[in-house]
């Protein structure tokens, strides 16, 4: 008899996994990013069972409700062909296939799943007065500031470096560009049309 | 409070760091903009000479662990984070006039610089996995985008793609080894689990072993070697020289603080596993790098091998597992680092007739003829990397060999001889290039501004760490 807990998490990580291989095989980039929607979206019931709610709804609003509809916009925008690339992926999928197969099942024969003393457990208990965003604070503001800080570090570099790769100087600006001034030739610059000519007064 | 005081006085230096890439950052918005690019510079060596200051000032508190255990700061860890400011300075005095000339953003070169200095020093201080992982990220992070800054060029693009994607793969790789490890240990602070690690071995060797060659590779990855090398070359060729520098010396500098922070001090229980997988490495980095050197027509692609091979030789003194060899490997990094910035100076002070980088060897022919003192320094750099003496190569090659003598293999040591003298061949080769051959066009010598005076303090620091090496040797041991 299955109960309801085992049944959602199968139904939702089996889902999840549906949703994984849908990013990477779908034919159209727009409904690559719909599938990774739905990846967090089952990632997001995942935690829940956890009861890590603040990552779930952390998840959800902010990854889902603003980064992924930006993400979506630009993706839009781009408009990427992706037909091209597909082609060479299947080409070496076989080589894929050997290798993540050969893997797995290497860890599969060498560990097996009693290897992490996983045990099947029913919903996590906690006491009433448990608070996940909380006790998630209490560590994040203590024993690890620091990782936390070089986070924030790592966002700067981020906002840095895609400012210096994509910023090409104001194009606005009105200002004379010597060395064009100095390059101009007759040959760029005048055109020489040939035309019949006009009669001076000539009614 | 006590321990507040400590904490500010002993992590001062990445606050330092992180403070001075900030105000770079405000000095592009509000300064003037003659006075950018200096000013820019000016705060980076502020940054990281202020940082060495307070080192040295914060070690007198001696070894201290703080936040709960996610951050320590001990010998290792200040030696190699005094290793990586000093040689951040270097980077930044030779990339000064060279940026200019490359058309690269001069400011935001700096402020990634110095982020990325503090990505690798918290990685060197890191007494905890989720401070290590993150160091590492912000570290490389800078690294990637810097190497794309001339994007104009295409070869730069690709050098930065492909770095990009071996990176954040051989980041999985070492990920997926710590997670293996957290699910025999159930605990990430480095020391709980050290003492975790002989307890878990009875059930869990097998799963043990996997996080360790994951880690393993992980770091090979980011050392770049033998079977994990095939990006070198071409992340080597493809960079702006100042980038390949950076990516020779930095980078290598925070993969040898990882080795010796996780097989050594984290993992010491699985000594009789990590041995054998490192004798592979290094086999196979040894043959491999040296043999393929030999080929090259293109300098950096030369140098690039021979890094590997370099290389090798520092993860043969990690491999002996004593502490004379750990303090060998930490010496030799130390003189490959200083060697390394040397070579690609000297590298980014020659342009061909069209204004391109002088990259080929065949390029630098009858060097002696027009620039005899350029020519002197070349050679004295590839003579110490060919390990000949009196330079410093070959005082940090025979710390290694002392090391390994003494708990062998003795066929490993025989092996590694032949090699050298593989080795020895390229690096002569090119020497003699620039000596004897006749040249075809004169090659243009461009001046590094700074970093002119900088090279020739560089070059003879070669030769005087060979000749009075002592005072170095004993401050690096652990």
């Amino acid at each position: 008899m299955i109960d309801v807990q085992t049944l959602t998490f199968f139904a939702f990580s089996g889902l999840l996994l549906l949703s994984a291989g849908g990013v990477v095989f779908s034919r159209h980039a727009v409904s690559s990013v719909m599938f990774l929607i739905l990846c967090f979206l089952c990632s997001t019931v995942l935690w829940l069972m956890l009861h890590a709610e603040f990552l779930g709804l952390a998840l959800l609003f902010v990854y889902v409700g603003a980064v992924m509809t930006l993400f979506l916009f630009v993706v839009m925008m781009l408009n990427v062909k992706i037909d091209a690339t597909k082609a060479r992926l299947l080409k070496y999928f076989p080589f894929v296939l050997v290798l993540g197969g050969g893997l797995v099942t290497m860890l599969w024969l060498a560990l097996g799943p009693d290897a992490f003393s996983i045990k099947k457990t029913g919903v996590l208990a906690f006491s009433e007065h448990y608070n996940n965003t909380r006790a998630i604070g209490e560590v994040m503001y203590t024993q690890f500031v620091i990782p936390l800080e070089l986070t924030a570090g790592i966002l700067l570099v981020a906002m840095v470096a895609a400012i210096a790769l994509t910023f090409r100087g104001s194009q606005q600006r009105r200002v004379q560009d010597t060395p064009k001034q100095l390059m101009a030739s007759k040959a760029n610059n005048l055109r020489i049309v040939s035309m019949a000519s006009e009669h001076e007064g000539g009614e | 409070m006590g321990t507040f005081l400590i904490a500010n006085k002993v992590l001062l230096p990445e606050m330092l760091v992180f403070l001075m890439s900030l105000l770079t950052l405000m000095a592009g918005v509000f300064l003037p903009t003659r006075m950018r690019e200096s000013s820019a510079l000016v705060f980076a060596q502020t940054a990281l000479w202020g940082a060495i200051a307070l080192a040295f000032w914060g070690m007198l508190a001696g070894t201290v662990t703080l936040f709960s255990g996610t951050v320590v700061v001990d010998h290792l860890a200040f030696t190699l984070k005094v290793l990586s400011y000093v040689t951040a300075s270097g980077v930044c005095f030779y990339a000064h006039a060279y940026l200019k000339a490359m058309k690269m953003p001069v400011l935001e070169f700096y402020v990634l610089t110095l982020l990325s200095v503090l990505g690798l020093s918290a990685l060197l201080s890191a007494n905890h996995f989720i401070t290590l992982f993150v160091g590492l990220e912000l570290m490389s992070m800078p690294l990637y985008a810097m190497i794309a800054l001339r994007r104009h060029r295409s070869d730069c693009l690709e050098a930065a793609l492909k770095y990009f994607v071996i990176g954040a793969m051989a980041t999985g790789i070492l990920l997926y080894g710590i997670a293996l490890l957290y699910g025999a240990t159930h605990t990430l602070g480095f020391p709980d689990v050290a003492n975790a690690i002989p307890v878990a071995m009875h059930g869990h060797h097998l799963l043990m072993s996997f996080a360790l060659v994951f880690i393993t590779i992980g770091i090979a990855f980011k050392l770049g070697i033998v079977p994990c090398h095939m990006w070198l070359p071409d992340v080597y060729e493809g960079a702006p020289t100042i980038m390949t520098m950076m990516v020779a010396t930095l980078a290598k500098i925070a993969a040898l603080g990882m080795l010796l922070r996780l097989l050594v001090s984290v993992m010491p229980a699985l000594f009789a596993e990590w041995q054998p997988l490192l004798m592979v490495l290094v086999v196979l980095s040894l043959f491999v790098g040296n043999v393929t050197a030999v080929k090259q027509a293109n300098l950096k692609r030369l140098l690039a091998y021979s890094s590997i091979a370099q290389l090798s030789y520092l993860l043969l003194g990690v491999f002996t597992g004593t502490t004379a060899g750990y303090s060998a490997a930490m010496f030799y990094l130390a003189t490959y680092v200083l060697t390394t910035l040397a070579a690609f100076a000297l590298i980014m002070c020659f342009r061909r007739e069209d204004g391109e980088e002088a990259v080929d060897i065949a390029d630098y022919a009858g060097l002696f003829q027009h620039h005899p003192w350029h020519a002197v320094m070349f050679a004295i750099v590839m003579f110490s990397l060919a390990g000949m003496p009196p330079f410093v190569g070959f005082i940090a090659k025979l710390q290694i060999f002392q090391a390994l003598l003494q708990t062998g293999p003795f066929w490993l040591v025989i092996y590694a001889l032949l090699l050298t003298v593989v080795a020895a061949y390229y690096y002569i080769a090119v020497v003699k290039v620039m000596f004897f051959d006749e040249s075809q066009t004169p090659l243009r010598k461009v001046s590094l501004g700074l970093g002119n005076g900088l090279l020739t303090l560089n070059a003879l620091g070669v030769v005087m760490l060979g000749v009075q090496p002592s005072g170095l040797l004993t401050w690096l041991s652990l």
